[in-house]
């Protein structure tokens, strides 16, 4: 029985490698396939490659510590998955229509064409960099982890950490999005799958059930189930700051656009509402997971262990490493897409309009390739040498990226903005981030988190800076708008 | 004189409007300070702690709705 979990894992990732390399075979080597999938995507492929991006490894060992932790705080995941399905329909779909219409690849092609300005296009691109690779490194963590636990420590962190982005970078290789997208499918039904029966399981195993967890948490633990519970932060400012911070940082992460892009059809982004709303139903067993670890291990001194070490050593051995799979498959299926997207970032946003402008779509392509293996080597490297820095760094992650919101906003529903306000916001939002994340002693100001300051400060700066400044032109300003009403 | 440049916020139908509505409390339902009200253990539903079932019930509606629209009133 000691070699099954190993079958298991192994299983799954030679399951990830044939998907990839069938994607392969459709491929044809532009850099519009490459990156955007020659926007070909159906619609079933496009939500499971907007949900599988979406739930991380975050998702899946970070919801069950937090309900562990702060009790009742993580259920505003609910909440700000419906804020995430709307804004598919809202800005999605808007995105989508943009790039269709002008051929963009990367979100710095729709920035710096809007706002005619290739510095701003070129600050959208470093702030998504940035704020992606910390983000990164935390699905390898997590990822190396879990396929650590769930072959019982046969392969060790390091090695399970290599062999996780070598399997990344093989079918992404050979496939570019069209095999990330395709691997999404299996790997967002797992992760879905893995946390709620894995929730469920756990919960029968530790205490006999939901309906008797929810009793017993009432008897033993009742100041998890309100707000002010265990710990301060489990408050509302913590709570409001996750709803609005944590949805709109991860939609406008680059590995978003680019599944955006690569949409075939436009009516696609109302169908993925209800369906990104209702998948978010797993985060039951999330809830029924870390609630349940509170009476299998009660003092856990790291919480976003709670589901594996439950599952390990309450269920049996073969059903732990399946939803340890589903674990791995929430790392991977972020950490491909992020890895894709940086590379994507550098070729087209860097390298093509910087450096060598005029060549062949093959030796884009290639570039593309060569940055796989660069990004993923960077993760690596962070994830072996110094964790604990950029964890730090990652809580600022999905805040950092959000700051892209008031330009993009002004894009599509203010013709006034101006690429200077574009400019100054984004400046301001970012100075702000760090700011407040990093300055001791302001912290996270009033308990809002520093993405939240970031985007007040964004905004006025934005809406300040471009009535201050010399409008767009207006035909271009005209033209980009008659396209997104097409 | 210039053409001015057509740019809509606001749904055109009432449907649209009933659905924007609709997502504005729901947003207002889940977040503070209405949530506060929702902030407490009893009374139980099916078993499971008010705040719990609040959510969840709020949740099932926004996902309904949507549904709604999507095939009905989003095109």
């Amino acid at each position: 029985m000691e070699y099954l979990p190993i079958v298991i894992i192994f299983g799954y990732l030679i399951a990830l490698l044939i998907i990839g390399l069938l994607a392969a075979k459709k491929s044809i080597p532009t850099a519009a396939d490459f990156f955007v999938a020659n926007r070909s995507i159906g619609l079933i492929a496009t939500f499971f490659g907007l949900q599988a991006t979406w739930w991380s490894a975050f998702a899946f060992l970070g919801s069950c510590g937090y309900f562990y932790s702060y009790g009742t705080l993580y259920l505003t995941a609910f909440g700000w998955n419906v804020l995430f399905a709307v804004s598919m329909y809202v800005l999605g779909r808007r995105i989508w229509k943009a790039g269709k219409a002008f051929n963009f690849i990367s979100p710095a092609d729709m920035f710096s064409h809007y706002y005619n300005s290739k510095l701003a296009g070129l600050l959208v691109t470093i702030i998504m960099a940035t704020f992606t690779v910390p983000y990164l490194q935390i699905q390898l963590a997590g990822g190396g982890y879990l396929f650590e636990v769930a072959t019982g420590g046969a392969i060790p962190y390091w090695a399970a950490a290599v062999i996780f982005y070598v399997i990344i970078v093989i079918y992404t290789w050979s496939g570019g999005l069209r095999a990330i997208i395709w691997t999404d499918i299996l790997q967002g039904a797992m992760l879905a799958g893995g946390l709620l029966i894995g929730g469920l399981a756990v919960s029968y195993a530790v205490v006999g059930g939901p309906g008797a967890l929810f009793e017993r948490m009432i008897s033993d633990y009742p100041q998890w189930l309100t707000f002010g519970g265990p710990v301060p932060y489990n408050n509302y400012a913590s709570w409001f700051s996750l709803f609005i911070v944590t949805p709109i940082g991860a939609m406008l992460g680059p590995q978003m656009f680019l599944k955006i892009y690569a949409a075939k059809d436009e009516n696609y982004f109302r169908y993925v509402v209800p369906m990104l709303c209702f998948i978010t139903f797993p985060y039951f067993g999330s809830m029924l997971a870390g609630w349940s670890g509170l009476f299998a291990f009660p003092k856990l001194a790291t919480p976003d262990k709670v589901f594996p070490l439950t599952l390990m050593a309450y269920t049996p051995l073969v059903f732990a490493s399946f939803v340890m799979a589903a674990g791995l498959a929430a790392a991977q299926s972020t950490a491909d897409g992020q890895i894709h997207a940086c590379s994507m970032l550098l070729t087209r946003d860097i390298y093509q309009k910087f450096i060598r402008k005029d060549k062949p779509e093959q030796h884009y392509v290639l570039f593309g390739r060569i940055m796989l293996i660069v990004f993923a080597a960077i993760a690596l490297f962070f994830a072996l040498f110094a964790p604990g820095y950029l964890v730090t760094i990652g809580a600022v992650a999905l805040g950092g990226t959000a700051q892209i919101l008031p330009p993009l906003l002004g894009m599509f529903f203010w013709p006034r903005s101006t690429k200077e306000g574009c400019i100054a916001g984004l400046l301001g939002g970012l100075i702000t981030v760090v700011v407040t994340q990093f300055t001791p002693g302001f912290v996270n100001p009033l308990g809002i988190f520093s993405g939240i300051w970031g985007l007040l400060v964004n905004s006025i700066l934005f809406v300040v800076v471009s009535l201050a400044t010399k409008p767009l032109p207006i035909e271009a300003v005209r033209a980009f708008h008659k396209a997104l009403q097409s | 004189m210039e053409e001015k440049i057509e740019i809509r916020i606001l749904p055109k139908t009432l449907a649209g409007k009933l659905v924007l509505c609709f997502y504005i409390v729901y947003f207002a339902m889940v977040n503070p300070p209405v949530i506060g009200i929702a902030s407490r253990i009893y009374p139980t539903v099916l078993g499971m702690p008010f705040l719990v079932a609040w959510v969840l019930i709020w949740w099932l509606l926004a996902g309904v709705v949507a549904m709604v629209a999507a095939w009905k009133v989003w095109r």
